[in-house]
């Protein structure tokens, strides 16, 4: 669960470490973080040549609740993704958005981000599979220099987590081709997806 | 730590997971500036602003600011609804714009702010809220453009940078390198 890596030595994620380390310090990336902003983030990418995009999600994920019209909640969020100028992204975090969305919501993620990723572009997720619960509402991920992950405003209130396997996963999200995905040591599953040529 | 860029350290204020250490050359809380200009609470500006000394805003602000050898803070009374081009901007209250900093962007944790930050360094206090992009690119086109002395003062606004014309040295990022074993 996320509460137990909130202190001390953070999260281990193999698949972000190497991920930030396979950029390449030569060229310009832009990542686009799902997630609200953060001090860790904006310092681990400040390394680099970067612009990060801040959708910070989980703000608007409030006005999913209680949102049952399939195209209601399909207008919302491709209102809440949608960026006419953006730049090509070549990495987003996904880090605890998708726990938090019914299976139609993902596509219509995955339908929504594809068109602006570079070729290639990788999307990085962390999923709650083991535990069964997971916080109610979605906390944040902050990345230290070294690229663990500490969890920081961890909701104590508890709900069912979706467990989603990596096989949903790739129903949901045909657009990309998953990569790695590793079950890490407190339960959360990290996957890295590839976008599909 | 990954490889620093040359020309600059990287500064975060995250309590639980980076240094709490206030670097010398951060802009103070407003409420701590002295010999700054003032526009404030009660004050109005719609329009463009030049100048050469560092100036707090209070009040509020639309239009354009350009103090481009000096500081811009906006206080955390200040509402902004502006492009600000200066040597280093720190932002308590709340901003729809964008901001193009030759040196640093400071957010304080009170900061509201919507829109795009470009600057070769970024600070930001966790519990600030922010919708937008930070370029953090010290090659990018937009901050060239708009610190460039041939360029005009009008200065553009920097929310699609181009690609960078040069690349800088790479440097070994054998240092603290971790394993990823007992994880699975």
């Amino acid at each position: 669960m996320m509460q137990a890596q909130s202190a001390g030595r953070g999260l281990q994620a193999p698949l972000f470490e190497q991920l930030i380390r396979g950029l390449d310090e030569d060229h310009r990336h832009v990542v686009l973080d799902c997630g609200a902003a953060r001090s860790g983030t904006i310092a681990l990418l400040s390394e680099l040549r970067c612009r990060l995009d801040i959708l910070d999600l989980a703000e608007r994920l409030r006005e999913l609740v209680g949102l049952e019209d399939p195209q209601q909640r399909r207008a919302l969020l491709a209102d809440c993704l949608a960026a006419p100028d953006r730049e090509p992204v070549d990495v987003v975090f996904c880090w605890n958005l998708l726990n938090y969305l019914e299976p139609a919501d993902i596509e219509t993620v995955a339908e929504a981000l594809s068109p602006q990723l570079k070729p290639g572009a990788r999307l990085h997720a962390l999923i709650e599979y083991s535990s069964p619960l997971m916080p109610a509402s979605p906390g944040h991920w902050v990345p230290n220099g070294s690229a663990r992950l500490f969890a920081d405003q961890v909701d104590p209130d508890q709900v069912p987590s979706p467990r989603y396997s990596p096989k949903k996963l790739q129903g949901l999200m045909p657009q990309f081709q998953p990569e790695k995905t590793m079950l890490l040591g407190n339960g959360l599953q990290e996957h890295l997806f590839r976008l599909r040529a | 730590m990954f490889n620093k860029r040359e020309n600059g350290s990287v500064e975060t204020e995250n309590s639980s997971v980076a240094s709490s250490a206030r670097p010398a050359s951060d802009p103070p809380p407003s409420a701590s500036r002295s010999g700054s200009a003032v526009i404030g609470a009660s004050i109005q500006i719609d329009g463009s602003l030049k100048g050469d000394e560092d100036l707090l805003i209070q009040g509020h602000v639309k239009g354009t600011v350009e103090l481009k050898k000096n500081s811009v803070t906006i206080g955390e009374s200040g509402q902004v609804h502006a492009d600000i081009y200066a040597q280093t901007i720190a932002v308590e209250g709340s901003l729809e714009g964008g901001l193009v900093a030759s040196e640093r962007v400071v957010i304080r944790k009170t900061a509201r702010i919507k829109g795009t930050i470009v600057a070769p360094r970024v600070m930001l206090e966790d519990g600030a809220r922010f919708n937008g992009s930070i370029d953090m690119d010290p090659e990018t086109d937009a901050l060239k453009s708009a610190f460039s002395t041939s360029s005009k003062e009008s200065g553009t606004r920097a929310d699609k940078p181009a690609e960078p014309a040069r690349s800088k040295p790479t440097e070994s990022r054998t240092a603290g390198e971790q394993t990823a074993k007992g994880l699975l």
